[in-house]
């Protein structure tokens, strides 16, 4: 994935976020306050306008700026400083294996950022098992990502506002996760197709 | 979805230009930036924010004995770490920062980022985190609910007093070790920008428990009258405190009538009554509300001279009294 691979499949994320925006909602308002797919919405919206050229490492770094300025709450830190995390470690053409690297970095920041580890319900379950996934072959499409996302349906929130509900916060997917689905189908379908 | 509104995507921005027009004692900086017209030019700042739709909070309290500055977010959603450095870099005259930030993980994040932004730029900031609300059992995990308001007078007081930073850090933590809130609603807030309610009611339940982001509460049951939920929402509030006398604040959510919050302070004081708990001062109004949720929250706090005298206090605030 060049640079201007990269940027086009981050400009897509702006429609795709506007096809999910209520799906991310109806989540977000099981076991949290009901916003999450307005304020990505708003993010890559954002990233659509402002981020437009540069070399890969540069359009990573801008791209997580307008999201720590634009997207709010607890993910826009956490996704932003991701970004810019990433566009330390990314090359000039990013492959699968760099991909690999970019993700455990994104996984990193998430789990320092948000003092989160596995299993507590969190954007970090699928982001977390995402670069093992690259590296043993498998494919970062929206089918694996969403079996990831799944998984955190029947864990208990410890962390977030999901946490309020302790118990209770079991039976819907966790909205960080599932937003965090099509983040990394982005990034996995440009590496995929080049 | 009816509401007030031209377009739900400017919500934040619509509301910031029409508080320049109410009230004239503040200017708006970086768009969602709250600060006084007149600034301090000596003494520690004080800054809070998180975001909108618990009006009048913060904003409101943005005046002379209370705030320096407020950071605006979208609905429900913490200002992002630029624009708490944005207002940081405004107020800041040299004798330090105090952040007031309420207990949520965006919030707590988006805040610390710009303190540490702000300190590598040479700026001296610190920060406190209001975590009064007991619905959440887990003490780290508790949210900053209206107890924040009172952080906010009692900060203020201290900061025109001319006490240090580090000073006001440590009497606004002291303070807060008896700050505790519960919320109950009955009926859920509208969410302008998403067109939903934050959660669904049914016409004969109440929600306690609740935040004041449209989070669902911690239980439901049957609807009550106001004693029974008062007296519900002190059985939890007095295991907190054992102090003998305490300071109270009724609480509106925002869709509540003043006429139903006299209500509510009636029985609260009646019930403290029959309790044998003292009541050293008593506020009522709406403070820090949520959206247009039809409820109510108790805070309770022990009554030091120092606080009760901060309280009593002068401000230009229009919303603290």
């Amino acid at each position: 994935m060049d640079a201007e691979k990269l940027i086009s499949q981050l400009h897509g994320l702006k429609t795709v976020f506007d096809d999910k925006e209520r799906e991310l909602t109806a989540l977000d308002r099981e076991i949290g306050d009901g916003d999450h797919g307005v304020n990505m919405k708003r993010g890559f919206s954002a990233v659509a306008e402002k981020v437009t050229d540069g070399s890969t490492q540069e359009i990573l770094k801008q791209t997580g700026m307008t999201l720590m300025s634009s997207i709010g709450g607890a993910s826009g830190p956490l996704y932003g400083f991701s970004f810019v995390k990433m566009s330390e470690v990314a090359e000039d053409t990013i492959d699968s294996n760099n991909l690999a690297e970019m993700l455990d970095v994104f996984a990193k920041t998430v789990g320092e950022k948000g003092k989160v580890s596995g299993g507590e319900k969190t954007m970090y379950d699928v982001i977390s098992k995402t670069a093992d996934l690259l590296r043993e072959g498998g494919s970062l499409d929206l089918e694996s990502l969403q079996a990831l996302a799944d998984d955190t349906e029947d864990m208990i929130a410890t962390k977030g506002r999901a946490a309020y509900f302790k118990e209770n916060s079991k039976g819907t997917i966790d909205p960080g996760a599932q937003s965090a689905v099509y983040v990394i189908q982005a990034l996995g379908e440009g590496v995929k197709n080049g | 979805m009816k509401k007030l509104i031209n377009d739900k995507s400017h919500f934040l921005a619509d509301m910031m230009d029409g508080l320049k027009y109410r009230d004239k004692k503040i200017e708006v900086v970086e768009e969602t930036v709250v600060v006084r017209r007149n600034r301090k030019t000596s003494g520690v700042a004080l800054i809070s924010g998180g975001g909108s739709g618990h009006e009048p909070a913060h904003a409101g309290y943005v005046a002379e004995g209370m705030l320096d500055a407020a950071v605006c977010g979208e609905v429900f959603t913490s200002p992002t770490p630029d624009k708490v450095l944005a207002a940081i870099e405004a107020v800041d005259n040299g004798d330090g920062v105090l952040l007031i930030i309420k207990n949520y993980a965006g919030d707590v994040m988006n805040f610390e980022m710009a303190q540490e932004m702000a300190e590598a730029n040479g700026h001296k900031v610190k920060a406190v985190v209001v975590r009064d609300d007991i619905a959440i059992e887990n003490e780290e995990q508790r949210r900053g609910v209206a107890g924040t308001v009172l952080v906010h007078k009692y900060a203020g007081f201290l900061a025109s007093s001319g006490h240090s930073l580090n000073a006001i850090k440590k009497k606004v933590e002291e303070m807060m070790t008896s700050l505790h809130s519960i919320g109950m609603a009955i009926h859920p807030c509208m969410v302008p920008t998403t067109g939903e309610y934050g959660f669904d009611l049914q016409d004969d339940e109440m929600e306690i428990g609740i935040g004041i982001h449209g989070e669902k509460g911690i239980y439901r049951e049957k609807a009550e009258p106001v004693d029974k939920i008062i007296d519900r929402l002190l059985d939890e509030l007095s295991k907190y405190n054992e102090h003998d006398e305490l300071v109270v604040m009724v609480n509106g959510m925002g869709g509540t009538p003043q006429s139903e919050l006299s209500i509510v302070a009636k029985y609260t004081v009646e019930s403290f009554k029959r309790r044998n708990m003292k009541m050293a001062k008593l506020l009522v109004g709406d403070y820090m509300t949520s959206l247009d949720m039809q409820g109510f929250s108790l805070t309770i706090v022990d009554a030091s001279d120092e606080l009760l005298k901060a309280l009593d206090a002068e401000t230009d605030s229009d919303y603290f009294n």
